[in-house]
């Protein structure tokens, strides 16, 4: 008996030291199932996201605990990778459990439509585009899929390296016997096989999305709007031309499909104008209707895009919006005043004005 | 109005009301007061040299008018007494021994500017100036020289440049001109040893093209050091490169590398078929099919072979740790 009180102590004060260990910062925003804070680890003197999970209805912590939070915490402690969004620890207090993470400053989000402020060149795009494929290569392999890739779920850091986060909705995936939710992704972002009901699905749900963020990144608006899962059926359709048996076989069992009105569609370099021929080639890729002909995320990194020129922007020179950018400024000083600084002018350059 | 609507079109001429719309000639012309007019009333008002400003009654004179650059006329006026101004404050920074004192001359100017410009003190401001000329009459004209100078110089830079230029084009038109002449001469020199020799007619040939991409190679080789020899030192501009610090990177600049794929470094394990293998090797017949719908949904059974293998295969590997 006794031991076992000792024992009890023991991991109490273990969680109250965590519970000091993270210093609330500031407060960064709620979403469906948590409340996410800026914090400071105490121990690494390091900044991190510490994620609060709301406990939910009984219906949704059946397990005891929320399911998305324990998917994500089941998955994420598996793979490690630089574009991977970091957990750190994760720990219970009462009722509640914490999940600590990588902060990350933005998202890509915020930076596609931060159109007054920030100008995404090609070599911007390739560089995020690259990222994102990379980390979801390294998922894939590892038998996950995100299968909630948007723009809001690519986070940026100061640095300009983009990480994958929220693994609410992330599965194994591979199993033969298993059924998966058809109701995944955002829509703008879901597949035709989803939008048809598809209960089994591989990693084409992930490529499409992707394909969905880039055309955002190239338009700077989402690419694809549907208000309904028919509408957005209907968007990709008309852009891309609706599928027939012959280039989509079997597309008719799909659970939930409905046959469209033909639509011609047209070629992707009409709608994207300023793309160049790679970039259209990847963009075709992964923007194929049928899953089985999309590209995965080797083939698509080892395209003549990523290699050709103009190389991808080193995280460091990414643009960002200005809040962050003046963070990274503040952080170490430009190089403008260390020349002034160290230049024989006197160190400080005279007002004037001249017409 | 669409595409066709220009903000310029809403431009008036306060004299006679007159738009750009109604009259896509017209100017705005500017005096000294800053008061705007179009150039059909200058024509009509100014038949004589001088006249009245209608606004403001400062006699003007025609040839002081010019074209309006600015929107705000008042920023045309703020110009003109800026050139005068200047014109009498025209020391450089070399001339202060501290950077406050120079700063201060700044702001003496700004505040003349202004105080002209929006009618504040004119009189007392017109005396300053006044003043100023009067005590610093000689090293005004100095400065005067010196600028001049200075323009001189760039002048000069100028001419040697479109020098240079002339010199660079004479080079290449001399260059295609040799060039022509070597390929001619190769060609009957080819065509007479064609002629003249009895061996096999594809190895004079050979041994021609051969001889052709040395000399090329040759030719490549002594350009580059030409060109290694002469290389620039200034900018265009008359600046020496490597100016005063500015001669390291002056934006902070990152390296840019070219992507190349390389495979992700996964946790070791024991080797496993690929994609590939597990459909050419026959795995696949001990799985079961995927239904038509799942591969519809784009599922396949390559899938589910290829864990179960690889988790096999990850399991049966013993790390140390």
């Amino acid at each position: 008996m006794e031991e076992e009180e000792v024992e009890e102590k023991k991991g109490r004060i273990r969680i109250e030291e965590k519970l000091k260990r993270y210093e609330k910062i500031d407060f960064l925003g709620e979403g469906q199932f948590a409340t996410v804070y800026k914090a400071l680890d105490v121990e690494t003197k390091q900044i991190v996201a510490v994620k609060k999970i709301k406990l939910g209805s009984r219906e949704e912590a059946r397990d005891g605990i929320n399911r998305t939070a324990l998917r994500e915490i089941k998955l994420l402690q598996e793979v490690h990778h630089p574009n991977l969004i970091g957990l750190f620890d994760v720990f219970g207090y009462k009722s509640n459990v914490s999940l600590v993470f990588d902060f990350m400053d933005t998202d890509l989000e915020v930076i596609i439509k931060d159109t007054d402020t920030i100008i995404l060149t090609p070599s911007n795009i390739k560089a995020y585009i690259l990222q994102t494929l990379r980390g979801l290569e390294f998922l894939h392999l590892h038998w996950i899929l995100h299968r909630d890739l948007k723009p809001n779920n690519l986070l940026v850091n100061a640095e300009g390296v983009l990480k994958i986060g929220d693994f609410g909705l992330a599965r194994f995936f591979g199993s033969p016997n298993r059924q998966y939710s058809h109701q995944v992704v955002t829509r703008w972002y879901r597949s035709p096989e989803l939008l048809f009901g598809a209960r089994s699905y591989g990693t084409g749900v992930d490529m499409w999305a992707v394909g969905c963020i880039l055309a955002e990144m190239l338009v700077r608006c989402p690419y694809f709007p549907g208000d309904s899962d028919l509408d957005q059926l209907t968007r990709i359709f008309t852009a891309l031309g609706t599928p027939t048996d012959d280039n989509w076989k079997d597309m008719t069992k799909l659970p939930d499909y409905v046959s469209f009105k033909h639509f011609d569609g047209s070629p992707l370099s009409d709608l994207f104008p300023a793309a160049g021929d790679d970039l259209l080639e990847l963009l075709g890729s992964l923007l194929t209707i049928n899953p089985n002909k999309r590209c995965n995320c080797t083939q698509a990194l080892q395209m003549g895009y990523f290699s050709n020129r103009p190389p991808p922007t080193p995280g460091p020179a990414l643009p960002l919006p200005p809040n962050i950018r003046d963070k990274r400024d503040q952080q170490k000083p430009t190089l403008k005043r260390k020349i002034l600084d160290e230049s024989t002018f006197g160190g400080s350059l005279a007002k004037k004005l001249q017409f | 109005m669409g595409d066709y609507y220009d903000a310029s079109y809403e431009i008036q001429c306060p004299l006679c009301r007159g738009t750009k719309y109604r009259n896509p000639q017209m100017k705005l012309m500017v005096n000294v007061c800053g008061h705007p007019m179009c150039d059909s009333c200058v024509r009509m008002y100014f038949l004589k040299e001088s006249a009245q400003c209608p606004e403001c009654d400062i006699v003007l004179k025609r040839s002081k008018f010019r074209v309006q650059v600015f929107e705000d006329p008042l920023v045309e006026k703020e110009l003109d007494i800026r050139r005068k101004v200047m014109r009498v404050y025209n020391m450089c920074e070399e001339d202060f021994e501290t950077l406050e004192e120079w700063n201060s001359y700044l702001e003496e100017i700004e505040e003349i500017v202004y105080n002209i410009t929006n009618d504040i003190n004119r009189p007392e401001m017109e005396k300053k100036m006044e003043n100023y000329e009067r005590v610093h009459k000689s090293e005004i004209r100095k400065n005067y020289a010196k600028k001049s100078k200075d323009e001189e110089e760039l002048e000069k830079f100028l001419d040697q440049e479109t020098l240079r230029g002339i010199e660079r084009q004479r080079q290449q038109r001399q260059e295609l001109v040799e060039s022509k002449l070597v390929r001619e001469r190769n060609k009957t020199s080819l065509i007479k040893d064609l002629m003249a020799s009895e061996g096999d007619a594809s190895l004079i040939v050979q041994t021609h093209a051969d001889r052709l991409k040395e000399e090329q190679k040759r030719e490549n080789e002594k350009k580059r050091e030409q060109e290694l020899a002469k290389k620039p030192s200034e900018f265009s501009s008359g600046v020496k490169i490597g100016f005063a610090g500015l001669g390291s990177a002056p934006m902070h600049s990152y390296k840019e590398e070219a992507y190349k794929y390389e495979p992700p470094v996964l946790s070791p394990t024991l080797p496993a078929p690929t994609w590939e293998e597990v459909e050419a090797g026959g795995y696949l017949n001990h799985v079961r099919r995927a239904s038509p719908q799942a591969m519809a949904g784009g599922y396949t059974e390559h899938y589910a072979c290829l864990r179960a293998l690889q988790d096999f295969m990850s399991s049966h590997f013993l790390t140390s740790h």
